[in-house]
């Protein structure tokens, strides 16, 4: 097909996942939905519509601008200046977003051998409470929201941060924020370490369950899809892979003597806009319903906020291209405004130079701002989803809903989540997926301007984000101190009790907390706990 | 006859992002490459020793966190030590442009951006 050319009116399109369309929709596509059953105003269940009647007029969206590199001291800067610039959080607070570096996903400190080429490269590191004081140096933690985007050892994460307030006086309730913690994450692409299926359930449940009485304000779990489907996953898979393995937590959660009232208001849903805009519109739309019956009638849930499916979003790191970098800015713009037209509740906005390197501070800056652009001139923040009674948009959604749903039986059927991970299925697949979106691309079914269509002979690059390297070496030197003049034996003490209780069944989290002051590091912690629960082997499954 | 070409994929460091190298497995395995996948969380040892093992025509490392230069360096200069000096190494993934020609000084043949078409891959493993 050369560029010119238009593909013929009466060719079968798809949309992204392969829902076949139309080429318009009437109101008999939709048969007759009972419009208080299925759909529900803007904030009455099952919540389609969104999950707050007045949408955006009493809360915008929180800019959540995920950030992250080199010395906390560095990252620290990035969210000052992000602050400076007008990112901000539900009711004016202060609201920060830090991804973590490689070795930090997977439980090593700075000086581990394993450690060596990624500190600091791809987000932040704090491995002790000295790291946690200087990253959050010059932010109130009592009005602060903080996200972060850590996994497997997100609860010890945690306990540091909550040591920090006690060291600060701040007083626990006073702490918002999330704390990723799902236990999924080397299961499939996008992968880091975790430990076997049983152990990850029960080191995630006790974060969950403890915080629910002791810092009642911050979320704790993160039902993710974003990571999946940045791994290849359609849309469908995105939300039936991030709704089904939280049955299991939620049932880990029961199994330690909570209600599910006591913990999922404090799960949030981590969720990507890919390019596709009606089909990732009507997932969202989808989502919320299937999440809010699920929690009502699986789980007979009293309290309306555990029916909440409230969302970050990111928009879609794998749709941005290195050609023509600042073509990106488009692309997240479209994005994030059908993010908007969707109802999220906080997101982030990728940068236009992301698929070269971590995102300058220019990059971020009109990442940061093309938010601020919807919320400001594009009228969309008066009413709440804009896009309802639309038929090609209330179609799609219910399409949306039979496929989610279609998965969700199928791994039910299987024997739940965890078998279905286990015999390969999910990987398979999200593989398959993966493939089979490259193969359009190749094949040029699918065409991604200036990659394989309108393609410019010589690239326009950018400057890119240089990295500071003498992290490690600092970092390292650090640790050195720490070590050097913490008391040993204490700490020593403390983390035989931590590998004492990981071999009996009581709560992890006060002794994480207790050893954080002690000056125990994180990846000292992980260590206690590896040597206990083992680690999960990653299958390493290609598409068949 | 002449021999399949035999290339070695492998992810070093601790860098999780697998789905391109995944799909490049795949695709090069259907065009008639040999090919062993070494996957996530190897080590320049465990590499350079699946090499040897392997008896690969070339390697293809994947890195999209930032590791690309500390990464070269420890792997050509494993390579080396273990007498290997000659073996084409590829790196793919989120590799800054300006970072290239030092990646090749050091060794790297080749230096593959996101959006590559997966012919122009398979045929400089195929010609390498």
């Amino acid at each position: 097909m050369g560029s010119g050319e238009r593909k013929k009116s009466d060719e079968m399109r798809y949309t992204t996942s392969g829902i076949p369309l139309k080429e318009f929709y009437r109101p008999d596509d939709n048969g007759n939905i009972d419009y208080d059953k299925e759909r529900g105003d803007p904030g009455h269940y099952p919540f389609a519509r969104g999950i707050f009647p007045a949408g955006y007029r009493k809360f915008v969206w929180q800019n959540s601008m995920i950030s992250g590199y080199g010395l906390p001291e560095e990252a620290n800067q990035r969210q000052k200046y992000l602050r400076e610039k007008g990112a901000s959080g539900y009711g004016g607070q202060d609201s920060i977003n830090f991804a973590f570096d490689n070795p930090c996903q997977n439980g090593y400190d700075c000086d581990h051998p394993l450690s060596k080429y990624e500190v600091g490269t791809g987000g932040i590191f704090i491995n002790s409470i000295d790291d946690a004081e200087k990253l959050f140096d010059g932010f109130s933690l009592d009005r602060l929201n903080v996200g972060l985007i850590i996994d497997t050892p997100g609860p010890i994460i945690l306990a540091i941060y909550v040591a920090l307030a006690d060291k600060l006086s701040v007083s626990r309730s006073k702490l918002r924020g999330i704390v990723c913690n799902s236990p999924w994450r080397r299961y499939y692409t996008g992968t880091a370490l975790t430990f076997p299926p049983k152990h990850a359930l029960r080191v995630a449940a006790d974060c969950i369950t403890w915080a629910a009485r002791e810092v009642p304000n911050f979320n704790t779990y993160s039902v993710n899809g974003y990571d999946i489907r940045e791994g290849g996953a359609t849309a469908a898979q995105e939300m039936a892979f991030a709704i089904a393995p939280t049955i299991e937590v939620i049932e880990a959660c029961q199994a330690m003597g909570a209600t599910v009232d006591d913990v999922v208001p404090r799960f949030n849903f981590f969720l990507g806009f890919h390019n596709d805009f009606f089909e990732e519109i009507a997932k969202i739309r989808a989502g919320r319903k299937i999440w809010a019956s699920l929690i009502n009638e699986r789980f007979k849930a009293r309290n309306t906020k555990s029916s909440w499916m409230k969302i970050h979003l990111q928009t879609s790191g794998c749709t941005l291209t290195a050609q023509e970098p600042l073509n990106n800015i488009s692309r997240v713009a479209i994005q994030a405004l059908g993010a908007v037209m969707s109802g999220v509740q906080s997101m982030s906005t990728d940068s236009y130079d992301e698929a070269i390197c971590l995102p300058t501070e220019e990059a971020v800056r009109v990442a940061l701002k093309t938010q601020k652009i919807i919320e400001h001139e594009s009228g969309l923040t008066n009413v709440a989803d804009p896009l309802g009674g639309s038929y090609f948009t209330e179609y799609l959604t219910s399409e949306m809903e039979k496929r989610i749903r279609e998965y969700l039986t199928k791994i039910e059927e299987m024997g739940g989540y965890l078998t279905a991970l286990e015999n390969g299925f999910i990987e398979q697949e999200v593989a398959a997926s993966a493939l089979k979106y490259q193969n359009e691309i190749e094949e040029r079914k699918r065409i991604i301007v200036g990659v394989n269509e309108y393609v410019e002979e010589e690239n326009v690059s950018v400057s890119p984000f240089e990295y500071n390297p003498k992290v490690r070496d600092v970092a390292s030197k650090r640790l050195r101190e720490l070590r050097d003049n913490r008391d040993n034996k204490k700490v020593d003490k403390i983390l035989a009790r931590l590998k004492q209780t990981a071999e009996g069944d009581g709560s992890l989290m006060p002794l994480y907390i207790e050893a954080a002051k002690a000056g125990a590091t994180m990846g000292e912690m992980m260590q206690v706990l590896k040597d206990v629960f083992g680690v999960y082997q990653p299958q390493n499954i290609l598409a068949s | 006859m002449k021999r399949k070409k035999r290339i070695l994929l492998a992810k070093i460091g601790l860098d999780g992002h697998d789905r391109g190298i995944k799909i490049l497995a795949k695709k090069m395995s259907d065009a008639g490459i040999e090919v062993v996948y070494l996957g996530l969380f190897q080590t320049v040892e465990s590499v350079v020793s699946a090499v040897i093992q392997e008896d690969v025509d070339c390697v293809g490392i994947s890195i999209l966190d930032g590791g690309q230069t500390l990464i070269a360096a420890d792997l050509m200069g494993e390579l080396k030590a273990r007498g290997l000096d000659n073996m084409t190494v590829f790196f793919g993934g989120i590799i800054p442009e300006r970072e290239r020609p030092l990646l090749q000084e050091m060794g790297v043949k080749e230096v593959f951006g996101p959006g590559t078409p997966i012919e122009k891959i398979i045929d400089a493993v195929r010609e390498g």
